[in-house]
């Protein structure tokens, strides 16, 4: 392969990043942010977020492509704040007793999940993207429903005027900032949530140490071809299973952490925009459906929530009006996914081409060798 | 090989359960009612004071002038500290003039009130 080409690989691999990267650089003075605040902005938002994004890396690593079932986890994770509210558990407890509460959910969502997808091979992605909606309609039948006249909820704040079903927003004080408040680190006026970042280091040394343990290694076999690891005598759907079984509970946590920072929770919506914003994030860093990486989530949390908060201000100052802005916000981060999975395709037919031409004994760029 | 992995799981669960009720036991915020009001009961009178501030377990601080009531945080079963001090004109601490206690909230009664002038003649808030 000549330069041209591996420029030309290089720039098709990356994309979408640079894409951001470009748009960034030309937003940020238009905006008008001090560098102060974005990188106090950044830092909230890499402790924020990191922890949800980095649970989709488990199922693309077996193969399953972004888990957009993802929002089970995360629905798990606010069944556990709704209680550990009504029982008025405070700090860091409350937020272990969440995961707690919520983790056999978890564990059973994302089992339901796991083997739904088996039973969809191929098409994971969408298969997972519409199990979302329809367990948003059980956990919405549930939390409006069930909660306070089948489930007990003893705390009138909770609960609707009429007696049963919980509130829109619940406000999570007893919880709040209980974990990035932690261990509190000033450098230059910039708050740095230390203990957030701690346990997500901690994840990040889970991941790479799990790449390498029997299941890890069997995840890759079965995610790099399922009919060869089945006959190498791994056990495929159970692989799988388990990869989303795992990606849920992280999903859950990561939940968990996202509302410690934010303070509130939106009963009905928060879960919904967890999968789309963790997915944009990690496919922003250059991850594919098939490949990522634990960088890929860094620079990809970074870049798209960089976007986030620039790009309002930057249409604010365009335009005269914010609200463009806010659009620009929504469109980019579904317009990302589909332009991340249209570049996906492009990638593989041109992958599929090179490996064609090579196999003539061709060089990539049509002259023969 | 499959009982060890029973016992496996099940030590799992156990210690997530444990785990839980360690949680919710020393993570559980008491809310209760701390008032500096005349105390009456037991053949006394206690006159409420006039200006004191009240810290429970050195996190919830609160200055309470005479016949205030407020609600208070206790996080946690089991015993709690409780500081007061008395407050001069400017409503700073007068030195000399504190007591600190301990106390349990199931001595304060199923709807627990802390009475101040009570505790702080006492040096408990329970009577004597």
């Amino acid at each position: 392969m000549n330069n041209t080409n591996k420029l030309r690989m290089f720039l098709i691999r990356n994309a979408v990043p640079i894409v951001f990267l470009v748009v960034s650089a030309i937003a940020i003075p238009i905006s008008r942010f001090s560098l102060d605040y974005l990188i106090q902005e950044m830092l909230i938002r890499l402790s924020r977020n990191s922890f949800l994004v980095l649970s989709l890396l488990v199922p693309i690593m077996a193969g399953m492509g972004l888990n957009f079932g993802m929002v089970l986890g995360a629905m798990a994770g606010q069944l556990g704040l709704i209680f550990i509210s009504d029982w008025n558990i405070v700090g860091l407890n409350g937020m272990v007793l969440a995961a707690i509460i919520a983790t056999p959910l978890a564990i059973f969502f994302g089992w339901i999940c796991g083997v739904v997808l088996n039973k969809a091979r191929g098409r994971e992605m969408v298969t997972s993207y519409i199990l979302g909606f329809f367990m948003n309609g059980v956990y919405q039948l549930a939390v409006l429903y069930g909660f306070g006249s089948i489930v007990p909820i003893t705390n009138s704040k909770l609960v609707l005027s009429r007696g049963y079903g919980i509130r829109n927003t619940i406000n999570l004080d007893n919880i709040r900032r209980c974990l990035d408040d932690l261990i509190p680190l000033e450098i230059f006026g910039i708050q740095i949530p230390v203990a957030t970042f701690i346990v997500i280091g901690f994840f990040c040394l889970f991941i790479v140490w799990f790449r390498k343990t029997k299941l890890g290694q069997d995840m890759r076999a079965t995610g790099q071809d399922m009919p060869v690891a089945d006959s190498a005598g791994i056990p495929v759907l159970r692989t799988r299973v388990i990869s989303i079984v795992i990606s849920t509970v992280l999903a859950c946590y990561g939940q968990i952490i996202f509302l410690q920072n934010v303070g509130t929770m939106n009963t009905y919506n928060s879960h919904e925009q967890a999968g789309v914003f963790a997915i944009a994030s990690l496919l922003v860093g250059g991850a594919s459906v098939s490949r990522a990486s634990i960088l890929n989530v860094f620079i990809g949390v970074i870049l798209f929530h960089l976007m986030f908060v620039v790009s309002p201000m930057a249409g604010k100052y365009l335009t005269g009006d914010a609200q463009i802005g806010e659009f620009f916000r929504v469109f980019v981060s579904y317009g990302i996914i589909s332009l991340a999975l249209v570049l996906h395709a492009w990638r593989r037919h041109a992958d599929r081409e090179i490996a064609r031409a090579q196999f003539r004994g061709q060089n990539a760029d049509g002259g023969t060798k | 090989m499959k009982m060890k992995k029973i016992l496996v799981n099940f030590s799992i669960v156990l210690i997530f359960a444990a785990l839980g009720w360690y949680c919710y036991d020393h993570g559980k915020a008491y809310d209760f009612l701390v008032e500096n009001t005349t105390y009456t009961g037991d053949g006394q009178v206690i006159e409420s004071m006039e200006a004191v501030q009240v810290s429970i377990d050195s996190i919830d601080k609160k200055i309470l002038y005479a016949d205030d009531r407020d609600q208070a945080v206790a996080i946690g079963s089991g015993t709690h500290k409780a500081r007061l001090d008395v407050l001069d004109m400017d409503d700073k601490p007068i030195e000399g003039q504190s007591r600190i206690f301990t106390f349990n909230l199931s001595q304060l009664g199923k709807k627990p009130v802390l009475n101040i002038p009570l505790a702080y003649k006492n040096g408990d808030p329970v009577t004597k």
